[in-house]
């Protein structure tokens, strides 16, 4: 409990008669880097305003650093950074006030770092706000978010409109926030290969509920696409335990399987006296592969 | 209840109020109007049009009535006093105690008049009050050999009167205030030097005998007899029924068309006739008899005797909105709400400035065209329209430009006009001659010229602002037009900027880009064009115009709900659309202003404070912005109310300003509710209750009624004052209040 | 003194884990002979840097790979290769040294070579790396 800077617990959001959130159950450790990888409309953006107390929670309980999310205290919240997807901004400002003024709210503000962002994301402090594009907005919603070196970064989809060296910035700004492992990120995104390079952890969701959470190289070494081939055409009952997605053609046939080990490979060596390749599955596959079971 | 730290947050919130050189204008304005204020308790009376030579200097004219009665006795010579008003001794002398009857102390002074004047030789000009003039001995007068202006003030001038004037050889100027003239001016025709004659309105007189009026065609002709006769001023105050105590049954003389009439009868083959002061001009039927005497008189120059009051009063009326528009406006470019600790307070708001102007203007021609009422014909309702929309826009540049220049006392200047055209009927008895025949030009009714050249100084004015700025660096002139802040300001924080960052080298290196920056920007050419339109445009979205429109509408045309009787009524009129104006603006603005945040609500929530105070300190902002804006507006509220109606009594004053704290607290639940909704319906609802609110406050504010007929008028102001009234706008207000606060506390902020 | 790490390459959209990839390239690096014994591996930092990863998945590898006796951990310096010493019978160390072999005599058949060709080929190769060494 102590370990755990995020916990939801049967959480559930309603709009209406819409239920977005269907009992999402998460614990994040301290200094983890979380993915939350969903499709669209699946309820990222909703869990992580229901974490910080953007929206209200209909059912379930959720503790962001051992408090509240409805109620964070001004410590905790001087901690969080939030990057929401669109950022709302006064039109009439300039970049470098904007930075000042939210500046001036945090105690720990680090100046020289955004002055060091602005020129690693190459936005021009004297422009206006109005001026900007989507992606140097992005940008700068990205820098008014960390400026406080807060222990804990949300991000919603914070790549989404960044160019390939945008994102490649900010990657390399978030891993080296996280070098000390003190800090903790949850970022959403529906772009996998973001995710390949930074998470520790993978939280994949769909329909409302936290399909799988966990370590992304166990994910990895744990889902993998089986190809099985046999001397005698495969009957169609054939199955594997395990399996996700079964795709016969013939004497040959194509499985993805959950969670791969030398038993379930014997256990088809065996039965079916086939000869089976496993193959690596990249997190998009694994992705789509867990989406289309559904 | 309120922690140290609420209480630092109201004082940053005041300070920034009155830190704004705007509001120490404002404090400036207040002051003089509270002096004045204090020096009269009865509504103002406007100065004269001609002058007479009793006018100026009235320092040096002697009215120490103890001394008088001293000097009688004791007979002593001073030839230090040149001029003697005896009308303002009358009260001091009537207070001096002594032994004998009461009767006999009006008399004893006077007693000694018949050759207490024979002290004074170099006297000049005298202002006799009753019964004075007779009692001084004609050879007294004779000897007086520089006396030159003489003022009688009697109930009637009789031909003992005539005859005493006419013993001063050296008299050129006779001003007979009365109502009854029986006299034959016939003797004074003897007078070789005498050039003005002045009739006016003297007192009313207890008796039921009849009277003679002074402006009878006989005394006309009498007075076109007179040699050297060469101005001429005619003021008569018209007392219907006056003449039918005369019994006579033709037409008072002194009605205003019948004194025109006869006049231009009598005075078409004057020889030596040059000025005539005639009549007044208060609407559009006089003003065309008096041209038609002008025509008739084509040798002489004819002017009204009286200002068109009507008119100096819509400018002063227009003055004071715009006054306090311009206020607002500066108040809103520095306020918004804020978390407890935002040390920034942004100042830079060109297209918010832009808008607003456009908005005051619109109000305020608005409301100086629903003033005058709707017997105004277009071309002179767009005059007045234009020659608002020319002082609004003057007076903003000048503030610019003049803010601009940084010095520390400039900032008056335009201040200093607007006070001018507040309170000119005021300064019109210390003005020399030639200003009020200028105004007089323009109060006659050429409205579009001056409007014309109003708008093309305005113009000109503006042009020149933003030319003057045009090689300052852009970023630099588009500031220059938020007037609160000034160039020594604007470098002094480029430079702090720059200096904060003068460590490393990287800020070494944008420093030099930036002054590189500025050299490349004052050596190109000037492209002027393009950013002069982008700093008048509007910034806003067309819904927020409409709804203003609207609102302005509504305000505007309630006037045509309710029928005005008679000049009393007119004033009320006037005074409660001012009011309603003056409560019902600010709160419009900060509503614009606080639905301008709603899109950041959601990131302000996340700033490092608890949901609780940060809602707490939201509510504390508005209703202190809302609060001290009010303040002023019912302080400027009861000054108009003390100028145009009647001083208000204490009870009158407390009970009002109950009313408007109630109306704060409502419009801040008002505000902050709406807020938040993004639906019509409810921000109309609201709307509604909050106009509704500000009307009644301002019924109570005022102290008078509005209904279609005087009674119901007079039986809606009962009702206001029902005890139940105040405790209940306060429970509404509390109620609406509380409802606002918890809808803050359940609002997820993401959705709003 | 130690490896410069931008010997490491990672693909991180394959589906073999980075940490996996990270190990298997330090064992190839010292089968090959780039990593010798008694070298030092890049720092954490350094490797996850060059290679812009979670420096948690290089320190996993990192750990692997100490678990499995391929590297040992030098406190204050880092990664140091270990010595390999192989314990086996020379039965053993020779079979697996003919596996090797096997697939390249299969080679040398197809080229056509005869065996004196294929031995001169040998003792020229074994010269070789004597001199190396």
């Amino acid at each position: 409990m102590n370990n755990d800077i995020i916990r939801t617990s049967g959480l559930r959001k309603h709009f209406g008669k819409n239920e977005v959130l269907r009992g999402v159950d998460l614990a994040i450790p301290r200094g983890a880097v979380v993915g939350l990888l969903g499709s669209n409309g699946a309820g990222k953006s909703t869990l992580i305003k229901c974490l910080l107390g953007l929206l209200k929670i209909s059912a379930g309980t959720a503790t962001l650093m051992g408090e509240d999310p409805w109620n964070l205290s001004a410590h905790t919240k001087s901690r969080i950074g939030y990057v929401p997807q669109v950022v709302h901004l006064y039109p009439w400002m300039k970049v470098r006030q904007v930075i000042e003024y939210t500046g001036a709210f945090y105690a720990n503000w680090d100046h020289a770092w955004c002055r060091e962002l602005l020129d690693q994301w190459d936005l021009d402090g004297a422009a206006w706000i109005r001026n900007l594009s989507t992606g140097q907005l992005q940008r700068l919603g990205l820098i008014l978010g960390m400026g406080h070196r807060p222990d804990l970064y949300l991000l919603d989809e914070p790549a989404a409109s960044l160019d390939p060296s945008g994102r490649r910035s900010l990657l390399r700004s978030l891993l080296e926030i996280t070098e000390d492992r003190e800090h903790s990120i949850l970022f959403s995104t529906h772009i996998t290969s973001d995710l390949e390079r930074i998470a520790s952890h993978v939280a994949i969701m769909g329909n409302g509920v936290i399909d799988y959470f966990g370590e992304l190289d166990e994910l990895k070494d744990s889902v993998k696409r089986i190809r099985v081939h046999s001397p005698v055409d495969l009957p169609p009952d054939f199955s594997v335990p395990g399996a996700l997605r079964t795709e016969i053609n013939g004497d040959s046939a194509i499985v993805a399987v959950a969670a791969v080990n030398d038993e379930v490979i014997d256990g088809i060596r065996d039965r079916w006296d086939a000869s089976v390749d496993v193959e690596d599955l990249n997190l998009e596959d694994i992705f789509l592969e867990l989406h289309d079971a559904q | 209840m309120l922690s140290k730290s609420a209480l630092r947050q109201i004082s940053g919130i005041s300070k920034t109020y009155l830190m704004r050189p705007l509001m120490l204008c404002a404090l400036l304005i207040l002051g003089i109007g509270c002096a004045i204020f204090c020096f009269s308790s009865r509504s103002l009376r406007f100065r004269d049009s001609y002058s007479t030579p009793f006018d100026q200097n009235a320092s040096d004219t002697f009215h120490d009535a103890q001394a008088f009665v001293r000097w009688s006795e004791d007979g002593t010579v001073h030839p230090e006093i040149t001029a003697i008003d005896f009308t303002r001794m009358g009260s001091a002398i009537r207070t001096k105690p002594n032994d004998l009857g009461p009767r006999q102390a009006e008399v004893l002074p006077f007693g000694d008049l018949e050759q207490t004047l024979a002290q004074f030789p170099n006297l000049a000009k005298v202002q006799f009050d009753r019964d004075q003039l007779t009692q001084v001995a004609p050879t007294t007068l004779a000897a007086l050999t520089s006396l030159r202006a003489i003022s009688v003030l009697d109930v009637k001038v009789t031909a003992a009167h005539i005859a005493a004037l006419s013993q001063v050889p050296s008299l050129e100027w006779i001003s007979l205030q009365t109502i009854d003239l029986p006299a034959s001016l016939e003797p004074l025709s003897t007078l070789p030097n005498l050039s003005s004659v002045c009739i006016s309105n003297g007192p009313l007189s207890m008796s039921n005998g009849p009277m003679a009026s002074p402006y009878r065609p006989e005394t006309l002709v009498e007075l076109n007899a007179l040699p050297s006769l060469r101005e001429l001023i005619l003021r008569p105050q018209y007392l219907p029924g006056l003449g039918y105590f005369a019994g006579s049954k033709t037409p008072d003389p002194a009605c205003d068309p019948v004194l025109k009439e006869n006049c231009r009868e009598v005075f078409a083959d004057s020889q030596t006739l040059q000025r005539l002061w005639l009549g007044s001009n208060q609407s559009d039927a006089e003003r065309n008899q008096l041209a038609v005497v002008a025509k008739t008189l084509p040798h002489v120059r004819v002017r009204p005797a009286t200002y068109d009051s009507r008119k100096v009063l819509e400018s002063r009326m227009a003055g004071g909105i715009l006054m306090f528009a311009t206020m607002v406006i500066m108040l809103q470019l520095t306020s918004q709400f804020s978390g407890p600790s935002a040390q920034l307070i942004p100042r830079f708001a060109p297209v918010h400035l832009g808008f607003f102007a456009a908005f005051i203007t619109i109000a305020t021609c608005a409301y100086a065209l629903a003033i005058s009422g709707r017997d105004l014909s277009l071309l002179p309702a767009l005059a007045t329209f234009a020659s608002c929309v020319a002082v609004v826009a003057i007076l903003h540049a000048m503030w610019s430009v003049v803010g601009m220049t940084g010095r520390q006392y400039a900032y008056w200047l335009p201040a200093l006009i607007v006070v001018c055209v507040m309170y000119h009927p005021i300064a019109m008895n210390f003005a020399p001659p030639w200003w009020s025949a200028i105004l007089d030009q323009f109060l006659m009714g050429v409205h579009p010229v001056v409007a014309m050249l109003l708008l093309a100084t305005a113009a000109l004015v503006l042009a020149g602002c933003l030319l003057l700025f045009s090689w300052q660096h852009r970023f630099w002139a588009e500031h220059a037009i938020a007037p609160a802040m000034t160039v020594g300001d604007l470098g002094a924080r480029m430079s702090s900027l720059a200096w904060n960052r003068r460590d490393d080298r990287k800020s070494a290196a944008q420093i030099g880009r930036w002054n590189r920056r500025l050299q490349d920007t004052l050596a190109q050419p000037r492209a002027t064009h393009r950013w002069i339109a982008r700093m008048w445009r509007l910034g806003n979205s067309p819904a927020y115009i409409g709804a203003i429109m609207i609102i302005v509408a509504i305000t505007f045309s309630f006037g045509s709900f309710f029928r005005v009787n008679g000049a009393s009524a007119m004033d009320h009129m006037m005074v409660h659309h001012s009011v309603l104006m003056l409560l019902a603006l600010p709160m419009l603005l900060i509503a614009m202003q606080c639905s301008g945040r709603r899109d950041t609500l959601a990131r302000d929530i996340l700033y490092p404070v608890a949901r609780e105070r940060w809602i707490g300190s939201v509510f504390l902002a508005v209703w202190t912005q809302l609060g001290s804006l009010l303040a002023l507006a019912f302080i400027i509220a009861n000054l108009q109310i003390g100028f145009l109606m009647q001083v208000p009594t204490p009870s009158h004053v407390l009970r009002g300003l109950v009313a408007a704290g109630a109306l704060s607290v409502l419009g801040t639940g008002v505000i902050l509710s709406v807020t938040l909704h993004r639906g019509i319906a409810w921000a109309i609802a609201l709307g509604l209750v909050g106009l509704i609110s500000t009307i009644c406050v301002t019924m109570i504010i005022v102290d008078t009624g509005l209904g279609p007929s005087g009674a119901a008028a007079e039986s809606v102001r009962q009702a206001l004052h029902h005890p139940a009234v105040l405790p209940g706008i306060w429970i509404v207000a509390g109620v609406i209040f509380s409802l606002a606060y918890r809808q803050w506390q359940r609002t997820e902020f993401a959705c709003v | 003194m130690s490896l410069p790490p931008q010997l490491f390459r990672v693909a991180t959209s394959s589906g073999v884990p980075i940490f996996r990839q990270i190990m298997d390239q330090v064992r190839a690096l010292i089968a090959c002979g780039d990593l010798a014994a008694g070298e030092m591996l890049p720092s954490t930092r350094e490797l996850a840097r060059e290679l812009e990863v979670n420096m948690m998945t290089v320190s996993k590898a990192y750990s692997r790979l100490e678990a499995d006796g391929v590297v040992e951990r030098v406190r204050g310096l880092g990664m140091r290769v270990v010595e390999i010493r192989d314990t086996r019978s020379a039965t053993e160390r020779k079979r697996d040294f003919q596996e090797l072999v096997a697939p390249a005599l299969h080679r040398a058949r197809q080229l056509g070579l005869s065996d004196d060709q294929i031995l001169s080929v040998v003792k020229k190769a074994l010269k070789d790396s004597s001199h190396e060494q």
